[in-house]
């Protein structure tokens, strides 16, 4: 053992923190080195001087302080049944409140920029259902392309000779691309 | 004088006469809502806990105070212990904790106040006599712990003021042992060290005015 661990363990040696196998090979070292055995010396004088005056300020159960934590928990039991009461009371008309808002917000909703003018859902954005001519009076002529350079994959632009299909009054009706 | 029997006693609080229910029992009771197992756990707790909490503050009703709020704050955390361990070590880790910063908070606090404008009227009056020649051993002690780093310090009060084993140091302070005893050699070498200068410092300063009464 050299003497910087010595030291070290001297240190809790004179505590009485080292086990006996320790404390055996401590033995060892200070009996053959002087200054060790000097450290240890004043280790074990100022761990005397240390624990001599453990003693603070006097102290007995009059002094008990469950008195006063029991009418702090209390106070604290009283605060939160207060909180739970005024929320209770304020529970239902922010229910109501907050449906009322949520009410407002759906019916208030503006309607899609695209929509078909039939009413059904959009397909694909850039895409605009939208009949060439008024609906009462002419039947469903396609697809109308915003873009002329717009190609969705797959799908084959309408050409003006082919045979189109659509409905017209309710009915399936089959009739020539407007030229 | 306070004996190193009475210093080592376990960490587990004493049963008081009359009652022989664990302190596992009686948690399990306060966390059910029981307040009488509650103040039963206190009883048996609240004055060791005083003891170690005035060790740090050396002030008894601040040290009321803290112990206070330590209770407090172990029945609004008794859901978070685990039953599976002991209790003491969990509720002197609150105390600890608890008063360790508040430590903290007033160093921070008289550090500021010596920056501020009425900071000179915090300064010693060099008319009026040094306070600390007439300080006993026990203050001196105290003064020269105060000295020591809280990591150190810590770990010096609790076992070698209050008696507390290392392991128990280790569960209070949630640290390994080995480090609880790597803490407590270096903590034992600086006391020495300060001490000692302290010793040898008041030994000169006796020696001069021996000698400057002789002349």
């Amino acid at each position: 053992m050299n003497c910087t661990r010595a030291r070290s363990e001297i240190a809790l040696w004179v505590g009485g923190d080292v086990d006996d196998r320790e404390t055996l090979q401590l033995q060892r070292h200070v009996a053959l080195c002087a200054e060790c055995r000097e450290y240890q010396s004043r280790m074990a004088g100022s761990l005397q001087v240390l624990q001599e005056p453990a003693s603070p300020a006097a102290y007995n159960l009059h002094d008990s302080v469950w008195p006063d934590v029991q009418s702090r928990l209390s106070a604290q039991s009283q605060v939160e049944a207060d909180r739970t009461e005024r929320l209770n009371r304020w529970l239902p008309a922010a229910a109501i409140a907050v449906a009322c808002l949520a009410v407002i917000a759906i019916t208030s909703e503006p309607p899609p920029r695209h929509q078909r003018l039939d009413g059904q859902p959009l397909l694909s954005d850039g895409l605009i259902w939208q009949p060439s001519q008024p609906i009462n009076s002419t039947p469903f002529v396609g697809w109308r392309v915003p873009d002329d350079q717009l190609r969705l994959p797959g799908v084959r632009p309408l050409s003006q000779n082919d045979r189109q299909t659509g409905w017209h009054n309710g009915r399936s009706i089959s009739y020539d691309a407007p030229k | 004088m306070q004996s190193q029997a009475e210093i080592s006693k376990p960490l587990t609080a004493d049963v008081r006469p009359g009652s022989g229910v664990g302190d596992a029992r009686l948690v399990e009771e306060a966390r059910r809502g029981d307040r009488d197992a509650f103040g039963e756990l206190v009883l048996r707790y609240e004055q060791r806990l005083m003891r170690v909490i005035l060790q740090f503050v050396h002030d008894s009703e601040q040290a009321r105070d803290l112990a206070q709020e330590t209770f407090l704050r172990v029945f609004q955390r008794l859901d978070q212990f685990d039953a599976s361990r002991r209790f003491g070590p969990w509720m002197f880790r609150i105390g600890v904790n608890l008063t360790l910063d508040f430590l903290r908070k007033r160093k921070r606090r008289i550090r500021w106040s010596l920056f501020s404008e009425h900071a000179g009227d915090k300064l010693p009056d060099p008319a009026t006599p040094d306070p600390r020649a007439a300080l006993d051993v026990s203050q001196e002690v105290r003064s020269v712990i105060d000295q020591i780093p809280e990591n150190y310090r810590s770990v010096l009060v609790l076992r070698d003021l209050e008696g507390f084993s290392t392991s128990e140091i280790a569960a209070i302070l949630n640290r390994k042992e080995a480090t609880i005893r790597w803490r407590l050699a270096e903590a034992r070498d600086r006391f020495q060290g300060l001490w000692t200068r302290r010793m040898e410092r008041t030994a000169g300063s006796t020696e001069n005015a021996k000698t400057g009464g002789e002349e």
